[in-house]
């Protein structure tokens, strides 16, 4: 965030911002009852010591608020709006939750400076003091599906079999889905992650849906870049249209916070890229297939020819048998369609070839993409198999076309990083049909290790420890982290809230002693046993050292007072 | 465990001027933050659906049990959430210290969804997409 794009009366207002941590509270917006009141009993699970599925349920969002309360500096008590509704829902899927700012706060344009839009909770901690809450008494609104693994109020299935799994440990049951890590995505939205520019039209603003605010930048957009034209996506020279065109270009939209850039290298992994020399591709996004071996930078590397099969409309599909000994020795180039990824990739194998590259078509639903395959039933490939999307698939066969030698091969490309562009900087979600709500207020679903605020959970978030870049995500929207260590009571027990990028373990610690405090109910024992248990936790997975482990016991072991 | 009871409080009072929601032009309409997905009926696996397939589920669960109003009808707090532009436009203020507030409609939440494929394993999915091309595979 650029300080000069604040008004005078925010900027005056920095100076008067304490460094206090930030309180998070959750509202319960439930009736008697119902959603966070429910009192049908429920037995502890993951650490998570509720006997209701209310107690749990309202334990996890206290624990999650928490989390993101101890990181962040504010002095003005943020409102969490949280509520359990009946939402759609089906047997097989169904609406889990929504959430975001419950309002916001906007400095007027000024000259040649866009207006620029605050989400509340953060436009609060800016200028120190309460500006405004919503009607709803909330900074932050929530809200999620009650009957998740049960059944709609017209006794309809609403993900049978599946449900909400309310524990604290990561140990998340197959087929479930774990609440906390949902809960910190959404809070993470409603604090400021999540841009207001229209998704399709590209307008600055809109997605406020209030129109006196088109035309003016937010915190989140403020942090945009577009690798299609090299410019920020507030920059004068980009129209609504080419930000709209970057929303929904797979590797075009970035971030470009300082903050973020500095920890992209220590989160992220090395990226391997596809590419095929002779064709200027140089891919970050293909898709694999789940059928043979995975492709490798060892098993993934030779000539390209495009397949023939000489039969059918396109000749190239691969989808007939293929001459014998014709592909030898290659990696075949084949089109998408008529028949499964494996059966071509099986008929490319029998003719001799080492690997395949199936290349989406614009008859496609999606040619934008690279698809993942599917496997079929009736041949099992053993060769490694890649996609690309329609535009790497017509320099493929452009290339083809023109008599140029190609080889495909998979590598690492020095400083590249896996979901991030060649100047460090983090991809925001860009499918090529924009999605509303998800496209470009989601890091890119590349990113490896997965990050919270990537569109999809996966097995590897852990967010009651690691909030990866999204804690520089905000510091660089402006929001103040909390520098401090963990306390217990008055007891510093020297573990640093957050360690770069985005470790929370000081956090873990100041959440899971109110946790333990709760689960003990005036048992000493029982609270020092739960305390040791999250010492030695965040040990053995390295995110607290020997000394620090012994500053959180030692610092439980002083508490008198449950 | 004790969550805080709603809590109401007035905007900024010190020379708060409201402004108009004549000064504006038509807010714009809710966008439909519904989410969905599917499962590939020959491998049973979860698969990216195409653009019809995205607006006629759609269009399924514009019919269910809407994420909206009648939702929130028996939640006090919901009740006085914007459910357009429009209404949320109305809520602009002017604040003393010169900027301007204004509540959101719930059309600007970001949603998220699930889905639960054949093997009973299942996937999150945000507003309306495929959340990950990385992850879903189609059958040819």
């Amino acid at each position: 965030m650029k300080l000069q794009l604040l008004t005078a009366v925010v900027a005056a207002g920095l100076c008067a911002a304490s460094a206090q941590a930030a309180i998070i509270t959750p509202v319960n917006q439930d009736p008697a009852g119902k959603g966070l009141n429910d009192t049908t009993a429920r037995a502890p699970e993951g650490g998570n010591p509720g006997v209701s599925v209310g107690e749990q349920r309202r334990i996890v969002y206290q624990y999650a608020a928490d989390l993101w309360g101890a990181v962040l500096q504010s002095n003005v008590e943020t409102f969490v709006g949280a509520s359990f509704q009946d939402l759609a829902c089906t047997a097989t899927g169904g609406t889990l939750g929504s959430a975001g700012a419950s309002w916001v706060a906007a400095s007027a344009p000024s000259g040649t400076t866009l207006g620029m839009i605050y989400h509340g909770a953060l436009a609060n901690a800016v200028t120190g003091s309460r500006i405004t809450i919503s009607a709803a008494g909330t900074d932050i609104t929530s809200r999620f599906n009650s009957n998740l693994g049960g059944t709609n109020p017209d006794g309809s299935p609403c993900m049978t079999g599946s449900g909400w799994y309310y524990g604290l440990d990561g140990n998340t049951p197959a087929g479930k889905i774990n609440f906390l890590d949902v809960v910190m995505h959404e809070i993470g939205h409603g604090l400021g992650f999540s841009g207001f520019v229209g998704y399709t039209s590209g307008r600055l603003g809109e997605r406020t849906g209030i129109p006196s605010y088109y035309g003016y930048s937010d915190v989140y957009t403020d942090n945009a870049f577009d690798n299609l034209t090299g410019k920020r996506f507030t920059d004068p020279a980009m129209t609504n249209a080419l930000r709209a065109t970057s929303i929904k270009t797979r590797g075009a939209p970035a971030w470009d916070g300082a903050s973020t850039k500095a920890q992209t290298s220590l989160w992220l992994d090395p990226a391997v890229m596809l590419s095929v020399s002779g064709a200027s591709v140089a891919a970050q996004f293909f898709g694999t297939a789940s059928f043979g071996p995975p492709a490798t930078t060892a098993n993934f590397n030779g000539p390209v020819v495009i397949a023939n099969d000489g039969t059918g409309a396109d000749t190239a599909d691969a989808c007939e048998a293929l001459p014998a000994g014709s592909l030898s020795g290659k990696i075949a180039y084949i089109n998408r369609g008529t028949c499964a990824f494996e059966i071509k990739a099986a008929n490319a194998q029998a003719a001799g070839a080492i690997g395949a590259i199936i290349g989406n078509v614009a008859s496609s639903a999606d040619p934008g993409t690279a698809p993942n395959m599917a496997d079929d039933a009736t041949v099992a490939a053993t060769i490694p198999t890649l996609s690309v999307h329609l535009a790497d698939a017509n320099l493929i066969k452009a290339a083809a076309q023109a008599g140029t030698t190609m080889t495909a091969a998979l590598g690492q490309l020095a400083g590249q990083m896996a979901g991030a562009d060649a100047s460090g900087r983090p991809l925001l979600y860009a499918p090529a049909t924009v999605a509303s709500g998800s496209s470009f207020s989601h890091f890119e679903s590349v990113l490896i290790p997965d990050a919270l605020m990537e569109p999809a959970n996966s097995d590897s978030t852990d967010a009651a420890r690691i909030v990866d870049l999204t804690l520089a995500a905000f510091a660089d929207e402006g929001w103040i982290l909390n520098p401090g260590t963990a306390r217990i009571g008055a007891c510093d027990t020297g573990v640093k809230l957050f360690k770069a990028p985005g470790m929370i373990a000081g956090a873990n610690v100041q959440a899971q002693d109110r946790l333990c405090r709760v689960g003990a109910k005036g048992n000493r024992g029982q609270y020092l046993r739960c305390m040791n248990d999250t010492a030695s936790s965040l040990k053995a997975i390295g995110m607290v050292s020997t000394v620090e482990q012994a500053g959180i016991r030692s610092c439980a072991a002083k508490l008198t007072t449950l | 465990m004790k969550l805080a009871k709603p809590l109401l409080l007035l905007p900024f009072a010190l020379a708060v001027a409201s402004v108009s929601a004549s000064e504006h032009t038509p807010a714009g309409q809710a966008v439909d933050n519904s989410m969905v997905a599917g499962i590939d009926a020959r491998t049973g696996k979860l698969r990216k659906l195409t653009d019809t397939e995205i607006r006629a589920l759609s269009d399924k669960a514009n019919t269910m049990a809407p994420a909206s109003r009648s939702a929130a009808a028996g939640n006090a707090a919901w009740a006085r959430i914007p459910q357009t532009g429009a209404e949320a436009s109305k809520t602009l203020r002017l604040q003393a210290n010169g900027m301007t507030t204004a509540d959101l409609p719930l059309s600007s939440l970001n949603a998220l969804s699930v889905e639960r494929a054949a093997d009973g394993s299942v996937q999150l999915l945000e507003n309306g997409t495929s959340v990950s091309d990385a992850r879903q595979e189609v059958s040819k």
